[in-house]
């Protein structure tokens, strides 16, 4: 502006020395800077006013519904669970070598903490806006149940790492005093379910088909059950005096009757349960979905090792998880009563369906499409040295398994570092585990037995004797009820993530500690190497025996057989073992492990917040 | 009378500029056309004026006077003339001056000439009549046989004198027994007293002192002498034959306080240009210098795309006094580039041709597969992993008969598979002249380079015009026209998309274990691909980025008549610039072969197994970008330059606005139909496989520039000068910001005092001060970011969130953090202080420069008092501070031995920043950065190799472990120096145990603090051989990750050094740690330490240039004017370097900086 202010200026200057002189061409040089000038006017009152071209401002957000529906989807993106890859280390379904099992975990481990209230913040933000703008209603309060449902999330995840934390439920304005002491566990879990509640009264019953995947008020009241669940749990509570089951179990049924209603249930197959993602899908409670533009990469890591893709040692199933499947008929392997004998050797026969569908173990039909010469036929290999790479002899599974869980066999190795296979993160069969294990704490051991029921028959277990295989009387047994609906819960919902916060939420590490969990050591014998005379190498024997195989000429099913070509040994599986009889590290789970402590870096800027205790200078009980 | 004496004294002043300083100093004295109009219908024909002279009994020259006052005219005239002191008798009305002239001439012997610009000169009538009989031609050339043009020719103590034109040659009027005089800038002035002879041809000698020269200055020119700030100039001139694809890699060392970084060996590679160690540390912004390319600002892209061949000359200004006037945008100093311009007299047609081909200076050695497969034993037999017990069981050792056939059969690596000898060619041409009325310059460039590996090829053309065009004696129209363009082109590498550096060290360690390729298929046996297919087949896809710039300025300059020594003037720039990119991804097949069942590395050509590989989302996609930014920058200024006797004053104001858009687009298509058809609409259809997005950016600035200088009598200079600018990167209210400077300097050899003393010949000192600022102070782009406004992102669909059974990516949108609306200029204060000294007849100067830049106000958070809670990162304030300290200096030589003439030449630079305020809270006091240098090196201290049991023995037994674990024989011992934070808070106590807390500043500087060059030319008859060393001192670095990590996997290799690694029994000497694991969790030999740590000083002639001027007796025949042939090598060899592994100037790792061998032709005609 200040520039106009010279231009105009000077134009009256270049007038009165215009009038004294006598020019020549004056005229068109007159006009030609009156034009300049003019120009020049017209520019410089634009020079300094710019927008920001990259960016969207607030004001334009919370008072656009589409907008602040996307602001929203935001919200979902940061807060909603992904895939879980290899965290069954973290407890005894799957190998794992770390420092969190050994008990030598550093201090400040546990870092979430912080990008948890950026989140936090985000959720503030969009509420307070949506709060603050013009949107009508009736759409903004969908959106504003879904939002506190989200910051729900956030806190859970927060309280159930390290207790309770100071509850941020409005954007702080710099001025602000911001230094924030901790709230209890039981405050924080408070203010968890209030916000709830409050989603619960503001969500729908339902979405259109398009908008399949938000929260509805019954995915909200199961989430809330799950909740309590955990808050009755001896994480919590380790001397269960609180008795808090009764709320879990109350809302755990209010959660149910809503879904049942709103047609949610058990999906007919377990099998198909991950590859049908649509809302035809009605196991799904609170899922994601994934498409070609946000994708996973799950089924690379759990996937048979290849070269240059890596996979192969993440999700390898534990001996102890492979025991936990029961025999055909719902028996435990060990138990004499079973229809079915369990054969060591061929210890895969006649068992679960949930084993063929959850595991690939050596010569199992696990029909993946990876290239040759890695795989060639149908038939998944776990013995050692079995291929043609050293690299891939040194990276195949720790435990002689594959989780072949959810993985989409049909994907070629490119495809499966972009799966779309859906998460679900709360589906509708552990909401019916949920309310078993509150039934069963609160005596009603006969609706527990209904529950499991439900999840043994769709889970293809023979009916023998009325209760797939259930011990009678289990019933009016709370002690054998609990460890049935454990051990169900870790057989259904395997390599979900769920048996690592089962162990945590009923502090159950304590029975690991001491042990080494055990995989499968397999070798190949001289009659293998024998298969194929004129070409020495591995993978000539081992399409040989694939071909006989697949022809039914060997039948691998046959312990003889099978040992004819391979050594089966048990070995430890932790770290420093490599080889049976070696002796790995022993599981050594601190049970200050149960909170974590609050990072240093958080500390260190908030005088007002306690360490929890258990940790170096703890004084915060998380168990208020 | 005395004004007149004066007048002819600056007559002669002016006369012996080349018309090229008189365009310089024409192109500084420019007008404000708001007073064109006035001026312009004065200025129309001085002829038409009349005049009234009514004097009596006068001396002539009070008639000249009158003259004077009444009209446009100016007289020039020898005082001596004894017509001029007869008195005379006027009484002439209202007529024109011709007439008044030719009254009172009448009878006196004298007559006068009318030359441009309403001089009129005054000479006796005879020497009119006898023009022809008196007329003296020649040629003037330098002592490098080089014609000089614009050189000036006056007969001493007359007003007759011309300039030679663009051939060199001259015609004067002379006398016997007069003397001609010839000068030309930057040449020694010749005096030969005229006998019988009529030609006469001059050979000017290099001026000894650098001190005359001009130099490009902000907004103007300015004589080095009379120069009260920091500045480096390099003339082209001497580059011109370096085969350099971008201007920026000619400049290393070549000017005190410039560090010029060579970042590598691709084809179009440029370097990066730092000013007096500009840092911001740890805090947001730039340290990028501002470019300015004929007054108009510019990007670093745009500086790069210039050819050497059209520019004149490249400034750098180091301190406030110099870069003030680029105020906003000057705080790491300002690089200003000036192009060429038409010179005076007939037409020159000028060719270079060059050709010449490349190799790698120096890359690391790898071991062969044999090699490495003995290490790979060692390991096993050693057990693979020390640290994890047994980890060698279950492996088996690589057998004797396949180790055999290992030696017996080398494969080459990757890197040798696909090294190929490059070639690259340059041309350029350019045509210049300059008549009184019009100037130009016109050029033509094209230069294409291949790199050391297939599918690297970078191309660049470039058109010039710069024509002026005076429309009247006082208005000139200049015009500045070019288009510039470059093609980049490179296989793909996805791994890392910018570089194909990455590539280059992943070949290296790899390959050559089997044959890299069969029947020119790929093998994948011991690799899950093989990059040399990348290289040689563009086996993953390509990359192409092309830039095209049309720019053109438009300047008036005019020269206001009526108050002598204003001038003003108008420029008009815009300017176009698109880049665009293509990126084609396909997916890489590779092969694996049957094996022979006894060895895994003898190979038959039967195929067994085909890897294909998709990489990402986007393996098989084409993906176009186009980027176009259109921007205008307007200045229109007010020049006064004027003496009073001993005073001269300069002074300008200025006034700026630019203003600048940017609109970015980018679509991906994914499945193209065929890989032989790379267009976007050649591939899949379907919605899904279609991806694109686009952003905009827009900018504003405005300016006020003004600055005054001073000089008494060409001895004392003062100089000030105040910028203020606005920019719409702050909140408005906060836009302005005001950098005042001011500077002084003192001839002191000036003083009466001085004079007496022979040793030094000149003597200046001159110091500075002044305020810069920055407002990219967040470092991003040259568009700001609006860091005051609150904004929301929109993610990519790979961040977006899916909803519905149509699994249809919803829209995500996410809010930004806190603003900062305190935003506001990061600035510097500069202080600087100089001194200039000539000896010897000033064939040797020296210069010397200490400065002190302080920056403050840099931006970021300030972490540590804010609570996590919050949620957000704190908004970012300016509060940083940080400090660079240094000096430069700098010694020249220019001498001569008859026709040979040499000079010798060195400068170095020393800066290093300290950071004075940054908020920090280190675990421990030790760690704080405040107070050091940003560029230490972190790491371990350690003690050589643990050799012997006895030494290992005593450790153990001491406790010593490394993070948890036991020591071994051969591993690098590092020091335990501290304990944990929380028990030796202070950090001196050891606890017997290496941990990170013992991790340590190992190194001073990791980039060079030290630059230096030196230069040595020579020259005798037609040769001349120029050369050119530069070095870097002071620093360290770490030997990268591929000389010191075990590769332990069939199919690796690690660097040749391995094979003497310390074995206990075989080998108890050896340089190199033990061989074992990669899987080595936590293994001390690959940390960085200080075993991996070398002084990485280095100086390499960078240049030598061998010149032939062909004797013109040869080359006239051919219609040829001139013409020399040239060789050219760049990178030659090493002075010395500490690091003999690979190029210190590099990591170790990327591809190679590249030795070059060139011949050229330069023609003239």
């Amino acid at each position: 502006m200040k520039a106009c202010l010279l231009i105009e200026h000077t134009v009256l200057v270049f007038n009165c020395h215009s009038k004294k002189k006598k020019m020549k061409k004056i005229s068109l040089i007159k006009y030609l800077f009156l034009a300049l000038v003019t120009l020049f006017t017209v520019q410089c009152t634009k020079v300094l006013d710019k927008t920001n071209l990259s960016n969207i401002t607030s004001d334009k957000v919370l008072n656009d519904p589409l907008l602040t529906s996307a602001n929203l989807n935001r919200l979902y993106r940061i807060v909603t669970p992904n895939w879980p890859v290899g965290t069954s280390g973290n407890s005894d379904e799957g190998a794992g070598r770390n420092a969190l099992m050994y008990g030598q975990l550093t201090d400040f481990s546990q870092t979430l903490y912080a990008g948890t209230y950026t989140n936090i913040r985000e959720v503030n933000v969009f509420l307070e806006g949506i709060k603050a703008g013009t949107i009508n209603k009736i759409l903004a309060d969908p959106m504003i149940g879904q939002a506190l449902f989200l910051r729900s999330q956030l806190y859970w995840q927060l309280v159930t790492t390290y207790g309770g934390v100071p509850l941020v439920l409005n954007t702080i304005a710099l001025q602000d005093e911001y230094n924030l002491p901790r709230n209890t566990s039981t405050e924080t879990v408070t203010q968890i379910i209030k916000d709830l509640d409050d989603a619960i009264a503001l969500l729908p019953n339902s979405y259109p088909v398009l908008e399949f995947g938000r929260i509805t008020k019954g995915a909200a009241m199961a989430v809330k059950g799950r909740i309590l669940l955990n808050f009755a749990s001896e994480q919590f509570d380790p001397t269960q005096t609180k008795n808090r089951w009764q709320a879990a179990y109350d809302a755990l049924v209010l959660a149910k009757t809503n879904l049942d209603v709103n047609g949610k249930g058990l999906n007919a197959s377990f099998a198909n349960l991950w590859f049908d993602d649509g809302s035809g899908n009605k196991e799904i409670i609170w899922g994601k979905l994934y498409n070609t533009d946000m994708f996973h990469s799950r089924d690379a890591s759990v996937r048979p090792f290849q070269p240059g893709f890596g996979g192969g040692r993440t999700d390898n199933a534990t001996k102890r998880l492979v025991d936990d499947f029961p025999m055909k008929d719902g028996k435990k392997i060990t138990d004499n009563t079973s229809a079915y004998t369990y054969d060591p050797i061929i210890f895969w026969k006649n068992r679960d369906p949930r084993f063929a569908f959850t595991l690939a173990r050596n010569g199992s039909n696990y029909p993946i499409k990876d290239p040759e010469p890695f795989k060639t036929s149908a038939i998944y290999w776990a013995f050692q040295n079995n291929s043609t790479n050293a690299e891939a002899d040194r990276s195949i599974t720790f435990t002689g398994f594959q989780c072949i869980k959810a993985v989409r066999v049909d994907y070629d190795q490119n495809q499966a570092r972009q799966s779309t296979v859906l998460w679900i993160e709360m589906r509708y069969a552990e909401l019916l585990l949920n309310l078993a294990e509150a039934a069963n704490e609160l005596g009603k051991g006969v609706e527990s037995l209904t529950q499991l029921n439900n999840i043994r028959q769709r889970a293809g277990i023979e009916n023998r004797n009325g209760r797939y295989g259930l011990n009678a009387g289990i019933e009016s047994d709370k002690n054998a009820m609990r460890a049935a609906i454990l051990l169900e819960r870790k057989i259904e919902l395997a390599f979900e993530n769920k048996r690592p916060v089962d162990m945590r939420r009923r502090r159950l590490y304590s029975s690991m500690n001491g042990t080494e969990r055990q995989g499968y050591f397999i070798t190949k014998k001289a009659a293998f190497d024998a298969l194929v005379t004129t070409d020495a190498t591995i993978l000539s024997d081992r399409k040989a025996l694939e071909n006989m195989v697949l022809a039914g000429t060997v039948d691998l099913n046959n312990p003889s057989i099978y040992q004819n070509y391979f050594t089966t040994q048990i070995y430890s599986v932790e770290t420093g073992s490599d080889l049976p009889g070696q002796i790995g590290i022993k599981i050594n789970y601190q049970d200050k492990y149960y909170f974590f402590d609050i990072p240093q870096t958080v500390m260190s800027r908030n005088a007002k917040l306690k360490q929890t205790n258990g940790w170096p200078g703890g004084s915060f009980d998380p168990l208020q | 009378m005395k004004k007149t004496l004066l007048r002819l004294k600056l007559r002669l002043l002016i006369t012996p500029q080349s018309s090229l300083s008189k365009t310089l100093l024409f192109t500084k004295i420019t007008i404000l056309f708001i007073l064109l109009t006035t001026l312009q219908a004065v200025a129309g024909d001085a002829n038409a004026q009349l005049v009234t002279i009514q004097m009596k009994q006068v001396l002539m020259p009070n008639v000249f006077k009158a003259i004077e006052k009444q009209s446009e005219f100016r007289f020039l005239y020898n005082y001596d003339l004894a017509a001029l002191q007869k008195k005379i008798s006027v009484n002439l009305e209202a007529k024109s001056v011709p007439t008044v002239l030719d009254n009172i001439f009448l009878g006196t012997g004298l007559t006068f000439k009318q030359l441009e610009n309403n001089l009129i000169v005054i000479i006796p009538i005879e020497s009119s009549e006898s023009y022809e009989d008196r007329k003296i031609t020649g040629t003037i050339k330098d002592d490098a046989g080089k014609v000089v043009s614009g050189a000036s020719v006056y007969i001493k103590n007359k007003s007759t004198g011309t300039t030679t034109n663009a051939l060199g040659q001259y015609t004067i009027i002379g006398e016997v027994g007069q003397t001609i005089v010839v000068q030309a800038v930057n040449y020694e002035t010749l005096e030969v007293i005229i006998g019988n002879q009529k030609s006469f041809d001059f050979v000017l000698k290099s001026s000894i002192s650098n001190l005359e020269e001009v130099i490009i200055v902000g907004y103007g020119t300015e004589s080095k002498r009379n120069l009260t700030s920091a500045i480096s100039s390099v003339k082209t001139r001497d580059l011109q034959a370096i085969p350099a694809t971008s201007l920026s890699n000619l400049l290393g060392g070549r000017a005190p306080g410039v560090s010029v970084t060579t970042v590598g060996g691709r084809p179009g590679t440029t370097s990066s240009i730092r000013i007096r160690g500009a840092s911001i540390g740890p805090f947001a912004g730039t340290t990028e210098p501002l470019y300015v390319i004929d007054n108009i600002i510019a990007t670093k892209e745009l500086f790069d795309l210039l050819d050497v061949n059209e520019v004149e000359e490249i400034s750098f200004l180091k301190d406030a006094a110099a870069t003030a006037v680029y105020g906003s945008r000057g705080s790491n100093g300002v690089v200003l580039t000036k192009t060429k311009t038409g010179v005076k007299g007939k037409p020159s047609f000028q060719f270079t041709g060059t050709f010449g081909t490349s190799s790698e200076v120096r890359q690391p050695i790898y071991t062969s597969a044999y090699e490495h497969a003995l290490l790979i034993n060692q390991s096993i037999k050693a057990g693979l992993d020390p640290l994890i017990p047994n980890s060698g069981q279950g492996t088996t050792l690589i057998p004797e008969n396949q180790l055999q056939y290992l030696r017996d059969n080398p494969q080459p690596n990757f890197q040798d598979a696909v090294s190929i000898t490059p070639q690259f060619k340059r041309y350029s041409m350019n045509t210049s002249g300059a008549t009184d009325v019009v100037d130009y310059f016109i050029s033509g460039n094209y230069a294409d380079e291949g790199g050391t590996m297939p599918n690297l090829n970078y191309k660049k053309y470039g058109l010039r015009a710069n024509v002026g065009v005076k429309l009247t004696d006082n208005l000139k129209l200049t015009m500045n026209a070019n288009v510039g363009n470059d093609i980049d082109y490179q296989y793909y590498w996805p791994y890392d998309p910018e570089s194909i550096s990455d590539s280059y060290r992943q070949m290296g360690r790899r390959g050559n274990w089997v044959p890299s390729f069969i029947n020119g298929l790929p093998v994948a046996n011991f690799n899950a691909f093989s990059p040399a297919d990348f290289a040689l087949n563009n086996g993953n896809g390509t990359r192409t980025r092309k830039t095209n710039l049309t720019n053109s300025t438009l300047s008036l300059d005019y020269k206001v008549p009526f108050i002598s020594g204003l001038s003003a003037g108008l420029t008009y720039n815009y300017r176009v610039l698109v880049n665009t990119n293509t990126t084609w991804q396909k997916p890489n097949v590779s092969y694996v072969f049957e094996a022979d069942p006894n060895n895994p590395f003898k190979l038959t050509d039967k195929i067994v197994g085909t890897r294909t590989r998709v990489e990402g989302l986007n393996g098989n996609a084409l993906t176009k970008s186009s980027q176009t930014d259109n921007s205008y920058q307007l200045n229109a200024r007010l020049n006064y330059d004027k003496s009073f006797g001993e005073h001269s004053v300069k002074a300008m104001f200025i006034y700026e606005q630019a203003e600048a858009n940017r609109d970015f687009f980018t679509g991906t298509r994914r499945n193209l139909l065929s890989p032989d058809v790379q267009q976007l609409f050649a591939t899949s259809p379907r919605i899904e496989d279609r991806d694109y997005t686009g952003q905009g950016f827009e900018v504003g600035r405005l300016s006020y520039i003004s600055s005054v200088s001073y000089n008494y009598s060409e001895r004392y200079f003062l100089s000030t000068s105040v910028r203020q600018d606005a920019s719409v990167a702050f909140i408005p209210g906060k836009r302005y910001g005001t950098f005042p400077s001011i500077s002084a300097g003192w001839i002191v050899t000036e003083e009466n005092f001085f004079k007496d003393q022979r040793i030094i010949d000149f003597m200046k000192i001159r110091g500075s001060y002044g305020t810069t600022g920055i407002d990219n102070i967040t470092g991003g782009n040259e568009y700001p970011a609006y860091s005051y406004l609150t904004g929301y992102t929109v993610q990519t669909p790979a961040n977006s969130y899916v909803f519905g059974d149509a699994n249809a990516s919803a829209t995500v949108i996410n809010v930004g953090g806190f603003p900062s609306v305190d935003a506001t200029w990061d600035k510097t204060n500069t202080y600087n202080f100089g001194a200039d000294l000539g000896f010897l007849k000033n064939k040797l100067t020296a210069s010397f420069e200490v400065f002190k830049n302080h920056r403050y106000d840099l931006f970021a958070q300030r972490i540590s008092i804010v609570p996590v809670e919050l949620g957000a990162a704190p908004p970012r304030v300016n509060y940083g501070i940080i400090d660079v300290k240094g000096f430069e200096f700098s010694l020249n030589y220019k001498g001569s031995v008859r026709d040979f003439t040499y000079s010798a030449g060195f400068n170095i630079g020393m800066a290093q920043d300290k950071l004075i305020q940054y908020d920090e809270n280190p675990l421990r006091a030790y760690n704080k950065l405040t107070g050091y240098n940003s560029d230490r090196i972190q790491g371990y201290i350690a003690d050589d190799i643990i050799r012997t049991q006895s030494q290992l023995d005593a450790l153990i037994s001491k406790g010593y472990k490394f993070n948890n674990n036991l020591p071994y024989l051969g591993m690098v011992l590092l020091r335990d120096i501290r304990g944990n934070a929380t028990i030796d808070p202070k950090g001196n106590t050891p606890d017997g145990v290496v941990t990170p807390d013992d991790i340590t500043w190992i190194g001073k500087h990791s980039s060079s603090p030290i630059n230096y060059g030196l230069s040595l030319s020579f020259s005798y008859k037609g040769f001349s051989l120029q050369s050119f060393v530069q070095g870097l001192e002071g620093f360290q670095k770490m030997i990268p990750a591929t000389g010191k990590f075990y590769f332990d996997n069939v199919g690796e290799g690690g660097w040749a050094t391995w094979n003497d690694a310390f074995e206990p029994d075989t080998n108890p000497n050896g340089k190199m740690p033990r061989f074992v694991s990669s899987g080595a969790n936590g293994d001390p030999t690959g940390q960085n330490s200080t075993f991996w740590l070398r002084n990485a000083g280095f100086a390499r002639l960078k240049n030598l240039n061998l010149a032939y001027q062909i004797p013109q007796k040869m080359t006239k025949k051919a219609g040829i004017k001139g013409a020399s042939v040239f060789y050219n090598g760049s990178n030659l060899f090493f002075i010395y370097s500490h690091i003999k592994e690979f190029d210190p100037e590099l990591q170790g790792e990327g591809l190679p900086i590249n030795r070059t061998h060139s011949v050229g032709i330069q023609l003239s005609f």
